[in-house]
């Protein structure tokens, strides 16, 4: 083991590597499980996007240690019910190919079985031995995932919630790598070769700024060194920077799609863009707007005036906006959206109280601390950290949030200018036949 | 004061739930979690979905569908407001949900905690129903009904469900039916609430950064003795066989969907985690992921990887399912069926059963490890029964291949089947406007 890697105290450790891998490790004995997280950030197009979500299910459901999906279930559940999985993350106009390992920490082993060691085995086997022969992923795992992947699209409409704003995004980040699908499109998927997929991979192992976090109850060190040196070995070309912000520019005028669904429930999607707006002041607007228990959205449109079921807001922080997704009657969508423009307006206007302001910072304060007692918001939170230029921890955030004033409140409301209006409207049709037989 | 204090240690980790029976009749369950800085607090009652009819004195009532979802949301309404505004200026968040068994009302916190926990104790024990604010509700009800009529991973599931059971009531949906909803009324949430909401047939539990004495003592002084009897719930009696077959519609969805239920005799308490257990193993033996079925079933098409299998048990029922996407549901049926007998014939496969008991245990101490779920654990073994939350471990190592073929020939019997399918919408043209 090389010095660097040592990490024999319980203090976070973080190495940072010539080639673009950042590693960080934190220890906290409370946790009976170990979990790793490997991010691999990339670009986005089109006929790549399809691409990168087939990969997070093809280097996981087999190696050519474990050639089968089943092999590779046993393996898992003989490590105590040890998971391996992957998923798409878009970050703005990037995307991550998010690696999750968790395993039993080798103290609650029944028979003594050095776990971690065989975890970090099998996800150096899946990620740099991947089940493939001749430069491409071998069938029949290949084709198993692609149609995973081809029925996943398929399906994207079955959520409705999420298909809206999928389709939301599309419109608001029109001609931009953001309003593709983290799934791509059909017509590119069905297109994927196993060729084109191990080629790809190689590409991302050798070029992709990688980010890898690390929590464990206790110092494992050799996580860090058997990673680091695997990781570093494929690196010979040079890193591939990506750009996680990326604002989007607001259109001249607001544009209003609709699309018909066979539903019950009409979905809205309001998207509102701003320049820009320091971290803490969007954080304390954002939990008075739609973050805290008794927040704008939810108290005047669901509960005083009952419009929808769910009012809810979300921040696409690396695309600078904001998005009310919400679910009503079809008849009341009009209302909602208006509503929901009626509570950006009682911020500009400085309708809100001192103790709106407190909730706002209470509720931050909350999710900080209860990213520190789970292994996997503690590890997506240092994600997070590594991917932002700020380098203020959550204290120092609060901090700041606690500075924040009515005024620039009301002057980053003023920022907010509406972009897209999606709405999914129901139309009952020919569904909902029960037929039992 | 309480009663009686017990201390139940799980002897593979060491934890410790604190079991409290104070004399109000409510049973409370503490795991004090060194290292942790957040708390959890969970007050439940046995009332849920299934809860539709009671005795009253003499007379046996029947509440609407969707009564108990009901009054979960119309119970944060009070005089001054919703109650979740207090929760948040105490720096906490709550909530609260409805299934079929149970209605639980939560919070969580870093700071603050005995403050949080009065309020949660003196909300749930304190109706406030109004006419103007239940009617209020119903629209928003209707909206959450409306959303989950929409899905077609609820729906697949209801109409199993309303295939395999003729009359235990877990049909129609927990959130009730649009005429249920128009039936009730406040006086209907009050009668309900005070048969219910009776110290004796609820628990309260906490896991995290929390004190089993500050608990307590909390509970000394907000909980409410009650004079009136609790309610005796009342279910009808249910056929072994299901009362359908089959059970198909039609929804907007890109695939097929479906859903397999084995229908079986119910269990309780101990003998129902130990079915629960034995059941989860059977069923990922015969189709789970480590599996040659699985594998044979994805190579073939068949399944892809949205395919599971669960136990789906409670006071009263108790069911085995497999659920996932297929052009060919049918052909995942004979698959599983053939499987079954082959399974009975042959026996288990003894290494694989070990695998997945050692894979069982894993999952089990690692879950505890959260407040959340600790609390859920401790919450889930008291509805069952009042069973220690450590029992689930132990049960696991005494499971032996052999019981496995008992457990076929008793829960996965092949005139217990119901097949529950999702179709896709005939094709229709999409309009999308500017």
């Amino acid at each position: 083991m090389t010095e660097q890697f040592a990490q024999q105290s319980g203090d976070p450790q973080e190495i940072c590597t010539e080639n673009g891998i950042r590693f960080s490790a934190k220890c906290s004995p409370k946790f009976r499980s170990c979990l790793l997280t490997l991010h691999f950030y990339v670009q986005r197009t089109a006929e790549t996007a399809p691409v990168h979500a087939l990969l997070t299910d093809l280097l996981t459901a087999s190696s050519a240690d474990e050639p089968d999906i089943a092999a590779m279930s046993l393996r898992l559940e003989s490590l105590y019910a040890a998971d391996f999985s992957a998923k798409l993350s878009l970050f703005g106009d990037c995307a991550g190919l998010i690696f999750t390992a968790s395993w039993l920490d080798d103290r609650f082993a029944l028979n003594g079985e050095a776990v971690t060691d065989a975890m970090l085995e099998l996800v150096l086997g899946c990620l740099l031995r991947p089940n493939a022969a001749n430069g491409a992923f071998r069938d029949p795992e290949f084709r198993i995932c692609k149609q995973n992947l081809l029925d996943d699209i398929d399906c994207m409409q079955n959520d409705k919630r999420s298909y809206a704003l999928k389709q939301a995004a599309a419109h608001a980040y029109c001609n931009e790598p953001a309003a593709i699908p983290a799934h791509g499109s059909r017509k590119y998927a069905e297109a994927v070769t196993a060729e084109q997929a191990f080629r790809l991979w190689q590409e991302i192992l050798q070029t992709a700024p990688v980010d890898i976090v690390c929590i464990t109850p206790e110092p494992k060190p050799q996580i860090a060194e058997k990673l680091l040196d695997a990781l570093q070995s494929c690196r010979h070309m040079p890193v591939q920077p990506v750009a996680f912000t990326s604002p989007s520019p607001p259109k001249p005028e607001p544009q209003t799609v609709a699309e018909d669904v066979d539903a019950g429930q009409s979905k809205l999607v309001l998207i509102y863009k701003y320049r820009a707006i320091p971290r803490e002041v969007l954080a304390v607007l954002c939990g008075m707007l739609g973050g805290i228990s008794e927040s704008l959205l939810f108290t005047n449109i669901r509960e005083k005036q009952g419009l929808c079921y769910y009012c809810v807001l979300q921040n696409s922080v690396y695309k600078h906006a904001l998005v009310i997704d919400s679910g009503m009657d079809p008849a009341q969508a009009d209302s909602v959206r208006l509503a929901a423009d009626a509570q950006i307006g009682a911020l500009k206007n400085g309708e809100f109280t001192d103790e709106m302001m407190e909730q706002a910072i209470l509720q931050f304060e909350y999710q900080a601390a209860a990213a520190q007692d789970a292994p996997d918001s503690m590890a997506a939170v240092e994600a997070a950290r590594f991917r932002r230029s700020d380098p203020r921890d959550a204290a120092a955030l609060a901090d700041a949030m606690r500075q924040v004033t009515r005024t620039q409140i009301a002057e980053a409301a003023m920022q907010l200018v509406p972009d897209t209006v999606y709405l999914l409207r129901a139309a009952e049709g020919e569904g909902a036949d029960p037929d039992a037989g | 004061m309480p009663a009686e204090i017990t201390r139940l240690t799980d002897p593979y980790t060491g934890d410790v739930c604190i079991r409290m029976q104070h004399d109000s009749g409510l049973e409370i369950r503490v795991m004090e979690m060194p290292g942790f800085s957040t708390a959890y607090a969970e007050f439940g009652v046995r009332f849920g979905a299934m809860h539709r009819q009671f005795r009253n004195g003499d007379a046996v009532m029947t509440l609407p569908a969707g009564t108990a979802h009901y009054m979960e949301h119309k119970l944060f309404e009070k005089a001054d407001g919703d109650v979740s505004g207090k929760f948040s200026a105490l720096g906490a968040a709550d909530n609260a949900f409805t299934d079929y068994d149970r209605t639980v009302y939560h919070f969580h916190t870093q700071r603050n905690f005995g403050e949080a926990l009065a309020l949660l104790l003196e909300f749930v024990q304190t109706p406030y129903f109004t006419q103007e604010s239940v009617d209020r509700e119903r629209s928003i009800i209707a909206q959450e009904l409306s959303e989950a009529l929409d899905d077609p991973a609820d729906q697949v599931i209801c109409g199993l469900l309303e295939g395999m059971y003729r009359d235990f009531p877990l049909h129609p949906h927990i959130l009730g039916t649009t005429d249920s909803l128009n039936e009730i009324t406040p006086e209907l949430l009050h009668l309900a609430h005070s048969m219910f909401y009776h110290p004796e047939n609820m628990v309260l539990c906490c896991a995290g950064n929390v004190q089993a004495e500050q608990v307590l003592a909390i509970a000394d002084r907000m909980i409410v003795p009650r004079n009136n009897p609790r309610a005796v719930a009342g279910f009808p009696l249910e056929p072994l066989l299901p009362a359908k077959k089959r059970v198909s519609r039609h929804m907007a969805v890109g695939k097929t969907m479906f859903a397999i239920g084995f229908k079986s005799p119910p269990a309780s308490g101990m003998e129902r985690l130990r079915n629960s257990l034995l059941t989860s193993l059977t069923a990922d033996l015969l189709i789970g992921p480590a599996s040659p079925l699985y594998q044979k079933l994805l190579a073939d098409g068949l399944i892809n990887d949205t395919f599971s299998t669960d136990c789906f048990a409670g006071e009263g029922w108790f069911s085995a399912l497999a659920e996932g996407e297929s052009d060919e549901p049918e052909a995942v049926f004979d698959a599983l069926l053939s499987e079954i007998r082959r399974m009975e014939q042959n026996g288990a496969d003894a290494s694989l059963f070990e695998i997945l008991k050692r894979s069982a245990y894993g999952d089990t101490v690692m879950s505890m490890n959260h407040p959340e779920t600790a609390c859920a654990a401790m919450l889930d073994s008291f509805i069952w029964n009042r069973i220690s939350p450590f029992a689930r471990t132990e049960v696991l190592a005494q499971l032996t291949p052999d019981d496995v073929c008992s457990c076929l020939r008793e829960r996965f019997r092949q005139d217990s089947i119901c097949l529950s399918v999702i179709e896709p919408n005939p094709p229709r043209k999409s309009k999308q406007k500017r």
